[in-house]
């Protein structure tokens, strides 16, 4: 059974002319327990909407999306959700950010302690854990917003361009920790990236999503093995594929708007 | 007095950006010049002024005063520090009340768009009321309860400001973080304890210690009702018995008085609000 399955779902915005603007349209895909799966997908395509609705912050028009099998509705908890913008709470400490989830659960401080060690152990911010999100450096933030995320243990975590805004060299070191800590905690994860590099580096299976409406039009099985180097052969092969399929998406769109 | 309008004023300590010099207020020479000497240069010239206007007047008459005041007291007997305390009482009563009415209707009206939509206009309507001009009605209202009459004065001064600085605090709530919150399934009541309440501290804390002080401000208006206690009691009274350097040892004390309080805020301030760097004395 798959971790994630997602089933047609449509949604669609009001626009500004008293019309509709779709943005999903009909959107089915699975993703597999332990999988690390990418979506790419051209800017503005929907992706931050599909990622609300399966984490069941948003309601979408129609479809469904199961986790474990189970429908998954408005307001669960099952996905640990990294979003594209900072969103550590300024006035926690890193520890106390890490911790919120365990909280709102209703956890005991006790076991909350102890988990939040253990996790900060993991992404190697011992410490930091009395700081404020002010006062730790931007890759850090990231990695106390990923550690939030997981400390619930999540069926699925799932990231929204969480390596974005970053310099190269601290988004490449995330992206080391980022699979590191996946291969530790045997999490599955649904990254979505503009990032095609990042992608083929990072993920066991890529799809890649159309401009709005946005349906997915192709799916990659990156096969090779890891530790994956950035600039093999392999690696830039699946990119010139990838980049292609969007190039010519791209046309499309351009042509659309045209006529 | 307190007809002096309400601006939902956040930041006050925003001029001074740089508040890498924390705590040592007057280490280093600048900070003793720029936030001691140069002040009470200012208020030297202010009254030199209002004692040139007044006409024969020296600090040796209101110092005089001032001691007689603290030893012996007024007509009556009672010393400055009773009717400072007095003052003090009334007015805190009344900011408690302020406090425990406009916050959470502030959080209401910040967080819930039909609650702004009916009480926002509701709201703008009695803000532009000075407190003093509800003092007749405030009489009508409480007839022979003198205190209740008062503190009903001090309430509405230090109401708006908690009141517009709340909801502009709520308002500005991240809804990435309580996009945050609900992913961990968090309901209503635990995003206001957790999300909305702490990310409006600072603003709020801003509204209480402006409307503290806008309480503390409409205290003579309050006590020119009567009741016979309290330093705005006292600045009428002694200037109806044409003892000038009482009623300006009565102005110095709500001033001094108004200013502690009012670094008390600011103190605290700092202190609970460390994640808010901003914030500086």
């Amino acid at each position: 059974m798959p971790k994630l399955s997602v089933r047609g779902l449509y949604k669609s915005y009001p626009n500004g002319n008293g019309g509709v603007t779709r943005v999903l349209d009909d959107i089915s895909f699975d993703v597999h327990d332990a999988e690390f799966l990418s979506i790419v997908g051209p800017s503005g395509c929907g992706k931050t909407t599909l990622l609300k609705i399966i984490a069941g912050l948003m309601e979408p028009d129609s479809g469904e999306v199961y986790i474990d099998g189970t429908r998954a509705k408005m307001g669960h908890s099952k996905v640990g959700y990294i979003f594209q913008q900072e969103s550590l709470f300024p006035w926690r400490t890193v520890r106390q950010n890490i911790e919120f989830g365990l909280e709102v659960k209703g956890v005991s401080p006790q076991e909350r302690r102890r988990l939040s060690g253990e996790i900060i152990s993991l992404i190697r911010m011992e410490g930091l854990e009395d700081n404020l999100p002010h006062e730790v450096s931007g890759g850090q933030a990231r990695k106390t917003e990923m550690a939030r995320s997981l400390i619930t243990s999540p069926d699925l975590l799932v990231s929204d361009e969480g390596l974005s805004n970053l310099d190269a060299q601290t988004r490449n070191y995330l992206q080391e920790e980022f699979l590191r800590i996946w291969k530790e905690t045997g999490s599955t994860i649904l990254f979505v990236s503009h990032n095609v590099d990042e992608a083929v580096f990072m993920s066991d299976r890529i799809l890649v999503m159309s401009n709005i409406p946005a349906k997915m039009i192709g799916e990659f099985a990156v096969d090779l093995p890891r530790p994956r180097e950035r600039a093999s052969t392999g690696c830039l092969e699946y990119r010139a594929k990838i980049l292609e399929m969007l190039r010519i998406e791209q046309e499309k769109a351009l042509a659309r708007q045209g006529g | 007095m307190c007809e002096m309008t309400q601006s939902p004023s956040t930041s006050p300590g925003s001029y001074d950006e740089h508040s890498a010099e924390e705590d040592g207020i007057l280490h280093s020479p600048r900070n003793f010049l720029f936030k001691l000497v140069f002040p009470v240069l200012i208020l030297l010239v202010i009254w030199e002024v209002v004692a040139y206007v007044a006409r024969g007047f020296s600090l040796i008459d209101v110092g005089q005063a001032f001691l007689e005041l603290m030893i012996e007291g007024d007509t009556d007997g009672v010393t400055l520090m009773e009717h400072a305390g007095r003052s003090i009482y009334r007015v805190t009563l009344g900011f408690l009340l302020a406090l425990v009415t406009a916050s959470p209707l502030g959080i209401a009206i910040g967080r819930y768009r039909a609650v702004n939509d009916v009480l926002s206009p509701v709201v703008e309507a009695l803000r532009p009321i000075p407190p003093i001009a509800w003092i007749p009605l405030s009489i009508l209202m409480f007839r022979t309860n003198l205190v209740a009459a008062q503190v009903f004065i001090i309430w509405i001064g230090a109401f708006f400001p908690i009141l517009l600085n709340t909801t502009t605090g709520v308002n500005r709530t991240n809804p990435v973080h309580i996009d945050v919150a609900r992913s961990f399934g968090a309901d209503e009541q635990v995003i206001l304890h957790k999300i909305v309440l702490p990310s409006a501290a600072p603003e709020m804390f801003a509204g209480f210690r402006i409307g503290f002080g806008i309480g503390w401000m409409c205290l003579v208006a309050a006590e020119m009702i009567g009741g016979g206690l309290g330093l705005g009691y006292l600045v009428i009274i002694t200037q109806q018995l044409g003892r000038t350097g009482q009623t300006i040892s009565a102005m110095l004390m709500i001033g001094l008085i108004g200013f502690l309080i009012s670094y008390l805020f600011l103190y605290v301030e700092k202190r609970a609000l460390r994640w808010r760097i901003e914030v500086s004395i």
